[in-house]
């Protein structure tokens, strides 16, 4: 503790500190001064709320307009609460998948047809004298190679 | 009398050439350095397009499949074909899971299955678990390549001991030397030679009056007055569930066979590996059409040399094509026979240094002695196959093998839904697997092994093979069903449902160090990292020194111990 009270000045942090996720340090997001992109969505300027709020209206304070915002809380500096390591929350439990496509379900068609052998267990129609069960089965992986080479275009 | 001369000079002169291109493969786009796991033990992890459909294709159709396959076509006709529906519904489950495990495994620098695992639940036990299942199966996996070998020795008149020994030595120092870069090479000479193979058989077959229509009224002839119950051009009821089952299992376990991951890792990005996944169905009708060799040497009345099964498809090449050519089929069953087994034992001695070794024995272990020592392990264990094959019967392999499938297909809970959701509960798993395991031990030691001229007479009681018969619990039928989808039924049920038990009792999660980007980043993503500094062969820059305070004249004056920079280690502090 002492080596820190007395050592240099720890901000900027000489090394990057890494928190146990792997994380860097907190910077937040510099928006909506100096040329920095503005934020995504400007708040709503003051107004009052109509109809007002059944509980609690009249104490409750008014949506902060950004002129009241003191300034380094729009990002602008860096401050001793930036480098508070972020909340680990716990991460949310269901996420929308980045590769979730609903062509993934016609793969579902040369899974399942292989495995249903009412379609297939018969001698007839033979090919070349081959009876239909062997054939068949040969041809379903032509309807896999198919199924998957058009899911892959569809996704890619 | 066929030329047994010429036969062994052509396939002397194949496996030759294949030995010099297994040690030249570690000059094969040639890295700075040999000795990272990366590079030994998944070829730098760039492998285009067509590398990696040899490659595949070579880890997935091994040589006891092109024996023991038409073996059992011969034996029980219909019921034999499973691999074909197997290996088309394979593709399309593949197609959906493997990008994401690809994809988790670079940005996290992961070789193995069980680095996932322990990464994504947080335990360092379940991860083991996993590594340990992989290598109890991989390794009878091994030995079953030997047997593919010795049965085309054993037709081309070669005596038992010494031929295998020294085709072993061979592929045990290419591999040593050149790791996965060796196989990968090897491997395109073994899909010419399967395809220059099966070109044969249909050209043999278009030759015969008649064609094929000869060749199946023959066999249900001989299905019609054989005596047992199970055999027949077509499936019977009862053996319908089973075939389904079967070929669904072993979808499954392919999957999670440590081999064929290996293989996948190896691969350059996401979309190399879907193309070959949409390309590989293709290469399972030239299986299909060799299983079909079964009905053939029923039609040319082929008969096993000295009882062993296996040699009917070697037999039948020497009996019914030039020497020449049966010279070609036996190298490329001799050559598909090496390709998966030095991807087999590779991925067991990854798991090994992985997941046991720099896991418990020394986890500041330099990435130059990891390499060492996986490759060491994957000397051990193949000779140890060696020794199995040798000294043990074959039949011993042969069980173990059987039972290898129903143990890795219990990993799938951790490894392929692990893919998907981190909701299991790290104990809940484990539960899992055992209680999956010892249904299935349970139930393959119900199963006795039938012979006989009907079929129904009882030679073994116990092991005798993965069909268990429904009628053991009093269901009155005589179908039977594939041991390891109970299994693996019994271990998602338990996992499901010990998993809000845990939580409810409060057991603490792990913490998953994987987030969902990491699923679908791909070659360009910035946070697969390494893939640039592979194919462009720059150094990895180094990280500047860090900078000494002189205000602090007390403290550690060495710094502290820490683990060798490593890439896989290296990937969790990123951006």
């Amino acid at each position: 503790m002492a080596d820190t009270r007395y050592g240099p000045p720890e901000w900027p942090p000489t090394t990057s500190p890494q928190d146990q996720y792997g994380r860097g340090p907190y910077i937040p997001r510099q928006t909506g001064y100096r040329g920095y992109p503005p934020m995504e969505e400007p708040p709503a300027p003051y107004a009052p709320a109509y109809p007002p709020p059944r509980h609690g209206g009249a104490g409750t304070a008014p949506p902060r307009s950004r002129t009241s915002v003191p300034r380094h809380g729009s990002g602008e500096w860096r401050t001793v609460a930036d480098r508070r390591p972020p909340e680990a929350g716990p991460e949310p439990r269901r996420t929308r998948r980045e590769d979730r496509s609903p062509w993934h379900w016609l793969l579902l068609v040369p899974i399942v047809v292989p495995l249903v052998p009412g379609l297939y267990n018969r001698i007839e129609p033979t090919l070349l004298g081959v009876p239909f069960f062997y054939w068949g089965q040969l041809s379903f992986a032509f309807l896999a190679s198919a199924v998957i080479a058009f899911v892959h275009t569809k996704v890619k | 009398v066929p030329d047994q001369t010429t036969q062994i000079t052509v396939f002397v002169i194949i496996f030759g050439a294949v030995t010099l291109m297994g040690f030249a493969a570690a000059r094969w786009r040639r890295p700075d350095s040999i000795h990272s796991l990366e590079e030994w033990g998944l070829g730098g992890r760039a492998f285009g397009n067509w590398v990696t459909f040899f490659l595949l294709s070579g880890d997935v159709y091994t040589a006891y499949t092109f024996v023991a396959v038409p073996t059992l076509v011969y034996g029980i006709g219909a019921a034999g074909f499973f691999p074909m529906p197997f290996l088309v519904i394979v593709y399309p489950m593949l197609f959906v899971v493997l990008a994401r495990f690809w994809s988790v495994c670079h940005v996290h620098g992961f070789v193995t299955p069980a680095e996932f695992v322990r990464a994504r639940f947080g335990s360092r036990g379940l991860g083991t678990i996993v590594a340990v299942l992989g290598i109890v199966a991989t390794m009878p996996y091994i030995a079953l390549q030997l047997i593919g070998i010795e049965a085309v020795f054993e037709v081309m008149g070669l005596p038992k001991g010494w031929p295998l020994t020294v085709a072993f030595i061979v592929l045990a120092l290419y591999t040593f030397n050149s790791g996965l870069r060796g196989p990968a090479l090897v491997s395109i000479v073994k899909d010419a030679l399967v395809l220059w193979t099966v070109l044969a058989v249909v050209m043999v077959m278009s030759m015969n009056p008649g064609g094929w229509e000869p060749v199946f009224r023959v066999a249900q002839e001989k299905f019609a007055t054989s005596p047992r119950p199970d055999d027949g051009l077509l499936l019977s009821a009862g053996s319908q569930l089973n075939y389904v089952t079967l070929a669904l299992g072993s979808a499954v376990a392919l999957f999670l066979y440590p081999h064929t991951l290996t293989g996948v890792l190896a691969s350059r990005n996401r979309g190399t590996l879907r193309r070959n996944l949409a390309a590989l169905p293709i290469y399972t009708l030239l299986l299909g059409i060799l299983m079909l060799v079964g009905f053939a040497a029923l039609f040319d009345g082929t008969q096993a040399i000295g009882g062993n099964g296996n040699t009917v498809v070697p037999q039948w090449f020497n009996e019914n094509t030039p020497a020449w050519c049966a010279g070609l089929a036996f190298a490329a069953i001799g050559v598909g026979a090496m390709v998966p087994a030095a991807i087999m034992s590779i991925a067991a001695a990854n798991l090994f240094t992985r997941d046991i070794y720099r896991e418990y024995i020394r986890p500041n272990a330099t990435s130059k002695e990891e390499t060492y020592v996986s490759k060491t392990v994957s000397l051990t264990v193949k000779f140890g196959a060696l020794l199995v094959i040798l000294l043990l019967n074959t039949q011993f392999a042969i069980d173990l093998q059987l039972i290898g499938g129903v143990v890795i297909m219990q990993t799938l809970p951790a490894v392929a839904l692990g893919l998907y959701t981190n909701w299991f509960h790290r104990w809940a798993l484990g539960a899992g697997v055992g209680a999956g395991l010892i249904v299935g031990m349970i139930m393959l030691y119900q199963v006795p092994k039938y012979g006989g001229a009907d079929g129904r007479t009882v030679v073994r009681e116990h092991f005798g093979g993965s069909a268990w018969p429904l009628d053991t619990i009093g269901i009155d039928t005589n179908a039977t069903i594939y041991v390891g989808i109970v299994a693996l039924a019994v271990n998602l049920i338990v996992a499901v449902v010990a998993t809000p038990l845990l939580r409810g009792s409060g057991v603490p999660d792990g913490r998953d160090r994987t987030r969902e980007h990491d699923y679908v980043a791909d070659e360009g993503d910035p946070t697969v990292r390494r893939m640039t500094e592979i194919l462009d062969g720059d150094p990895v820059p180094e990280a500047a020194p860090a900078p000494t305070s002189f205000f602090t004249p007390v403290g550690q004056r060495q710094p502290a111990p820490t683990a060798p920079d490593d890439a896989s280690r290296r990937a969790y502090p990123r951006l």
